[in-house]
């Protein structure tokens, strides 16, 4: 024991205590950068001396710097924002969708709906007026456009989530890498067991690399003793170490587009996220958005085949001098309910009618389409041969599978009535609307070119008007199809599917936001920097570095004393 | 409130303070804004996940509004249509009153001819004036065309008026599935349709297997559910829901016989058949399932054990429709099929007229070593109504046996052979089987003679009807329609008949025969023999003396027939008064009545030989005059002429009229120019009439304004209640909204204050 030891002693505290001050200051600095974790020094007493039988310390150790955090706490909250992100992703869907939809307007689809049945009461007030059928095909293409715009609307907005998926997948990848290579750079810093010191930028770095990573995919997080993290998500590891399984965006197709489904590339297997944007946006692309798209596809369908189903069996103004089915069969030998029809027909008759303008005289033909499952049922062709020995009309099958009808004389037209089988409306003749799908969804050409063609009659052409009576509440008759459902109805259920599930969506993302919330606070409390915590400990440690100096000074007079001796 | 999370225990970081701070600055914020734009749009919710049962209600509630707007719009467009009309009614109205006015003052006998002439001028003119009025549009719409409403409902046709809409009312909603009428036909304000001459024939159709369900029990149709088949061991449920007509009904039961055996599905005039193949013999049974009523309906349901059958179900009754075939009424033509065990092979045997004087004609063959395939030769025993057929068995087919059977003249007299084409597409070209024989069966009915058609009579004009080629109801329908007799034919409201109604007004019209009895058997023959005297000369009657007799006829051999008509009721009893004469029964030179052959009317015919058949009025009486048998003011008619017969045909007693406003004009103004005054007095009683019906057009028109008139009332007050409706569940409050303002600027001013001096406090500046 001399003094000069003891000199040294405090050279070490003076220099402990700088370490000290430089973490302070070190704090400080970050005290407003996002994701940074505040350090601490670890102080100990460094080893004794064995002097006599005395046992004497020598002063103070840096033992480590570390950083303030609680990995299990970590763990949670990326757990949470995982879930924050996937939860705002449907909460901003279906806030899109909401605009979208727009109920509550003036001119929303359910407005659209309603205006195209007015005017069909408008046909029934004034039966004579050729403009008041034109007003109601209109507003039919105007119901049909409505419904077309909101479908490709929501498509260009499933879309946009697709390509998100996709940048989102570069973003994982992106994550991966520099998780894989930090993972390297760490462990080789810390050096494995031999630090108790973190490499704490590297981790800082790494921190933020997971976090970003969990609001786009949720993962669990594993340290490994050498300082490297793996990173699993769903069951499979995407980072071991500096192994990175890299994802790759498959395109597939769903509901007549190309999407993307991200897969790990090494092994192709389709990984399904639980949490995190890219899950967030997964769901709402295929649930969300494509369900909703399922049910205007379903909407539009039973719109356009329930209400051609009363329209077809009726006569307009005019009849038809020919006439081609909209749509067409696969095999005109196949049985109709098997033969590539959109909508199904059933066993049942409907009558056609051959009206000559000359003589006022109607010829009515009952064609029977034999659907009853026994002894060969009716196809394309059977009725076409049925049809085409009607007097007065030719009956073919065009290329493409259609019903080609022409009367054989000018002054003879063609019409349809009592149709109990839904041909009509499958291979759509006489038809009001065309399409199955809301984005095809459209108005018979036929008809728009000659509204007095809308079938508002249904004893003869022109006679009265009550087709259109049936058409003109259509929207509020119990359909057999929907089991007793009426459009309107279905409509309803549409819209509060859309309104129940963005409540919900709003309520679950504002859950995950409190709870993210939460696990933020709790992990500021113990990573965050605190100014005047900061402060009080560069106040502690400049006082140790006066006394220390102090002691050198005490010291050095006690050196001088002795060596002026 | 802003969302709360937990404040730390341990420790707080300055992020966390800042981040907690910026949080509640930004909630506060953003419901300043949502309260702004509450106040600002008046809306409390701009999407529906706001509040999303308050928005389920609203959008329910928008739905309905626009709905009633609507109704509201067709409210007030028909109203004006209905205002029209009225305004019109009330012109016709007061036509009609001075036209009577003008014709009381001249129908007395003191009038001069040129006082009625002047009258039937005026009425003439009140008549175009008429026409005109019916003829009123209003917004493109003739008022009084019914549904037709492009088609000018009143036409001038030389002395009459012709109309060409139909009865048919235009209807449009006064509420959500409220239905009311919007206009008022032409045949209901001026009576332009005549009285429908009801076909009194039931022509009950057979039942074919095409008949569509819907078309069954008279036109109510038949909604099908399941019912059990069983034989007692064993059952099974038939579906029969997706059956549409009744050849579904027969496929959908023989395919789900019970198992191991066969069911067999017939037809008879009206009701199916069903039975159980006989070889497994036991009981058919058929019941309901689950309650339902399917059996019953088909009148199939039997619970007793009666052997396997057939069962026969209850009369279906189908309705009449358009596309009914002609051959499918009156009865039903005797049939067989010759089934051969082999393919290809099978033969229909069908007789060529209805009836069941063609059921009982058996067919048996027989091999002959002297034919050969090609050479089958047919004989017919007339004993026993049985035709043989020699075959060359194991080569002669089925098309030779039907050559041959066609080509038999006894066999063609009355029946045709085709191939069964029933099940299978059949050639004929199988080896017919030695075994196979059959009887006719089923012909019911009388032969409906299509040959000869019918005559119409209608003003002055008379038209033949040729319903040779009609096939289908449609095709006899559009016959009379299309025929230029002005005619408005129709399938009953029973569906079993015929109605025919004349569009033409002032003008005589009657149905009668053309040689033939088509307009018998359809029922619609003007002058029948169960015609009632007290309906003939436009309801006048036949006027019999109390006392003596009213006519007598001298036959050609001289014989005088008195006849008193005072008990006969109808026109049977006339021709049976002549007929049954106690003088008049020497086939030789019996004078004979029957209704005309041609037209309407009685016929008297005389085979006898001598002078002239006379008929002669007795003691005043206007009896023959009012019977058709004296042309109109005569009493006494010679009929002579060279050949064996001589006929002599009544007049037309029994027309029929379209009992219209423009009928009771024409009579008046006719009856006015030849002084007559019995027309007169009928005329006046046409006006009054025609003037009943407008007043009652007018009031029904005034009913329905005023219906609409209390509709408007309601829906404008109930437009309010759900407006109100619509506004509590989305509209802002704004007291409410407004104190949320105030309370949320003070929320944001405290946030702000806090935020401030809050991040003031730091040690630093004490040290």
């Amino acid at each position: 024991m001399s003094l000069l030891s003891s000199i040294n002693l405090a050279n070490n505290t003076l220099r402990a205590q700088q370490i000290g001050m430089q973490v302070t200051g070190q704090n400080i600095a970050n005290a407003n950068t996002p994701g940074y974790i505040r350090e601490e020094v670890n102080f100990k007493a460094a080893r004794t001396q064995r002097i006599g039988n005395l046992l004497l310390g020598l002063g103070v150790q840096v033992d480590s710097i570390v950083q303030k955090s609680d990995k299990f706490l970590d763990g949670r909250l990326r757990d949470a924002v995982s879930e924050q992100s996937s939860a705002e992703v449907e909460e901003q869907t279906y806030t899109q969708l909401e605009a979208l939809y727009g109920e509550l307007s003036d001119t929303d689809l359910s407005s659209s709906l309603n205006n195209f049945f007015n005017t069909i009461s408008e046909i029934l007030n004034q039966p004579e007026s050729e403009a008041a059928r034109n007003l109601a095909v209109l507003k039919g293409k105007t119901l049909a456009g409505d419904v077309n715009r909101l479908a490709t609307r929501v498509g260009t907005l499933r879309k946009d989530l697709n390509d998100r998926v996709e940048k989102g997948v570069d973003n994982v990848n992106r994550l991966l890498t520099t998780i894989g290579s930090l993972n390297i750079r760490i462990a080789n810093t810390e050096g494995g067991d031999l630090s108790n010191s973190d490499a704490v930028g590297l981790r800082d770095q790494r921190n933020q690399a997971l976090t970003e990573l969990a609001k786009l995919i949720d993962i669990n997080v594993t340290e490994q003793p050498s300082g490297a993290v793996t990173v699993y998500s769903s069951g499979d590891f995407l980072v071991l170490d500096n192994n990175v399984r890299q994802l790759i965006a498959q395109p597939k197709t769903d509901r007549g587009v190309t999407i993307v489904e991200p897969r790990i590339e090494k092994t192709d297997f389709a990984i399904q996220f639980n949490g995190g944007e890219i899950a967030g946006l997964i769901k709402s692309r295929d649930e969300a958005l494509g369900g909703f798209l399922d049910t205007l596809d379903s909407f539009a369908s039973t719109l356009a085949y329930e209400f051609n189903k009363v329209f077809s069996s009726g006569q307009g103004l005019t009849g038809y001098s020919n006439i081609t089915s909209i749509n067409g069969v696969n095999s005109a030998t196949a049985e109709l309910d098997d033969a590539g029809l959109q909508a199904t027909p059933v066993n049942g008759t409907f009558d056609v009618l051959v009206f000559n303008t000359q003589t006022n005289e109607t010829q009515t033909t009952t064609i029977r389409v034999d659907l009853n499952g026994l002894n060969g049922d009716s196809t394309l062709q059977s009725v076409v041969d049925d049809l085409n020995s009607v007097s007065g009309i030719t009956a073919s099958i065009d290329s493409q599978g259609r019903v080609v009808l022409a009367s054989n004389s000018k002054d003879q037209r063609i019409a349809f009535s009592k149709d109990s089988s839904g041909f009509l409306a499958a291979v759509g003749l006489n038809t009001f609307f065309t399409g199955s799908t809301a984005r095809d969804l459209g108005v018979n050409k036929d008809i728009v070119a000659d509204p007095t063609k809308f079938a508002a009659s249904f004893n003869g052409i022109g006679e009265d008007t009550q087709a259109a009576v049936i058409l003109a509440s259509f929207q509020d008759r119990a359909l057999t199809s929907q089991d007793g459902s009426s459009l309107s109805d279905l409509y309803d259920r549409m819209t509060s599917t859309i309104t129940q599930a963005s409540t919900i969506a709003k309520s679950v993302a504002e859950g995950s936001r409190v709870f993210s919330e939460n696990l933020n606070g709790q992990s500021l409390a113990i990573s965050g920097v605190n100014i005047d915590e900061e402060a009080i400990k560069l106040l502690r440690y400049q006082r140790v570095f006066q006394a220390s100096a102090r002691y050198i000074q005490t010291l050095d007079e006690l050196l001088s004393v002795l060596v002026s001796l | 409130m802003p969302r709360i999370t937990p404040i730390p225990t341990t420790r707080v970081s300055d992020s966390f303070a800042q981040q907690r701070l910026l949080t509640q600055l930004q909630y506060d914020q953003t419901q300043l804004l949502r309260v702004q734009q509450q106040i600002s749009t008046g809306q409390r919710i701009s999407t529906a996940s706001e509040d999303a049962p308050a928005a389920l209600r609203a959008i329910s509630l928008q739905r309905l509004l626009e709905q009633k707007g609507q109704v509201k719009t067709n409210l007030a467009t028909n109203q004006t249509f209905l205002g029209a009309t009225d305004v019109s009614l009330n012109r016709i109205s007061a036509l009609l009153n001075d036209a009577r006015g003008s014709a009381q003052g001249v129908s007395t006998t003191v009038a001069t001819d040129e006082q009625r002439e002047s009258a039937a001028t005026e009425i003439d003119r009140a008549l175009q004036q008429l026409v005109d009025s019916g003829n009123e549009r209003f917004r493109d719409r003739f008022l009084f065309a019914g549904s037709t409403t492009s088609v000018k409902p009143f036409d001038v046709v030389g002395p009459y008026v012709r109309y060409n809409g139909n009865e048919q009312q235009l209807q449009s909603y006064s509420d959500i599935d409220i239905l009311f009428e919007t206009n008022i036909p032409g045949s209901a304000v001026f009576g332009a349709l005549s009285e429908p001459v009801r076909g009194t024939a039931d022509l009950n159709p057979i039942l074919t297997w095409d008949k569509r369900l819907s078309d069954l029990l008279g036109g109510e149709g038949l909604q099908l559910g399941s019912i059990e088949l069983s034989t007692g061991a064993n059952s099974r449920i038939v579906d029969l829901s997706q059956a549409r007509t009744l050849r579904d009904v027969k496929e959908i039961l023989e395919a789900n016989a019970p198992p191991g055996r066969t069911i067999s599905v017939g037809l008879t005039d009206n009701a199916l058949t069903v039975s159980l193949d006989s070889s497994g013999g036991g009981n058919l049974f058929i019941n309901e399932v689950a309650g339902g009523k399917t059996a019953s309906q088909l009148g199939l349901l039997n619970n007793i054990a009666q052997g396997t059958g057939p069962l026969t179900g209850r009369d279906l009754n189908p309705a009449l429709q358009p596309t009914t075939k002609l051959k499918e009424l009156f009865g039903r033509y005797a049939q067989t099929t010759l089934s051969s065990t082999g393919q290809n092979d099978d033969l229909r045997i069908t007789a060529k007229t209805r009836g069941a004087d063609l059921n009982g004609y058996s067919f048996n063959f027989i091999d002959d070593g002297s034919v050969t395939a090609g050479g089958e030769v047919v004989t017919f025993n007339p004993g026993t109504n049985t035709f043989t057929v020699n075959i060359d068995n194991g080569s002669t087919t089925a098309n030779q046996v039907l050559t041959a059977l066609n080509n038999d003249a006894a066999f063609s007299e009355n029946f045709s052979a085709t191939l069964e084409t029933e099940n299978q597409s059949n050639t004929g070209n199988g080896v017919f089987g030695l075994a196979t024989f059959g009887t006719t069966a089923n012909g019911s009915g009388q032969e409906f003679d299509q040959a000869h058609g019918l005559t119409i009579t209608n003003g002055d004009q008379t038209y033949t009807i040729d319903l040779s080629s009609a096939v289908t109801i449609e095709d006899l329908l559009n016959r009379l329609n299309n025929s230029d007799a002005d005619v408005l034919a129709t399938i009953n409201a029973t569906g079993n008949g015929i109605d025919l109604r004349s569009r033409l007004s002032g003008a005589d019209f009657s149905i009668g025969e053309n040689g033939g009895t088509t307009a018998s058997q359809l029922g619609l023959r003007t002058f029948g023999t169960a015609t009632r005297l007290a309906d003939l000369n436009h309801g006048f009657g036949v006027h019999s003396n109390e006392i003596g007799f009213d006519f007598q006829i001298d036959r050609r051999d001289g014989v005088v027939l008195k006849f008193d008509t005072n008990g006969a009721k109808t026109i049977q009893d006339v021709l049976d008064l002549i007929n049954n004469h106690a003088n008049n029964q020497d086939p030789a030179s019996r004078v004979v009545a029957r209704l005309a052959a041609v037209g309407n009317g009685i016929e008297l015919v005389d085979n006898g030989t001598g002078g002239p058949l006379v008929v002669e009025a007795l003691n005043n009486s206007q009896a023959a005059q009012d019977l058709g048998l004296l042309p109109v003011g005569e009493t006494r008619l010679v009929t002579s002429g060279p050949g064996a017969t001589l006929t002599l045909t009544g007049r037309d007693v029994n027309p029929q009229e379209t009992n219209s406003i423009f009928t009771a004009m024409i009579r008046m103004r006719d009856a006015l120019r030849s002084n007559d005054q019995n027309g007169m007095a009928r005329a006046f009683g046409l006006i009054d009439e025609g003037n009943s019906r407008v007043t009652f057009s007018r009031a029904e028109i005034g009913a329905r304004q005023q219906g609409l008139d209390t509709l408007q009332t309601r829906l404008e007050d109930e437009e309010i209640e759900l407006k109100d409706s619509l506004s509590l569940e989305i509209n802002t409050d704004l007291a409410e909204a407004i104190s949320n303002l105030s309370a949320r600027q003070a929320a944001l001013q405290a946030s702000l204050q806090l935020m401030a001096q809050t991040s003031k406090l730091t040690i630093l500046d004490y040290l």
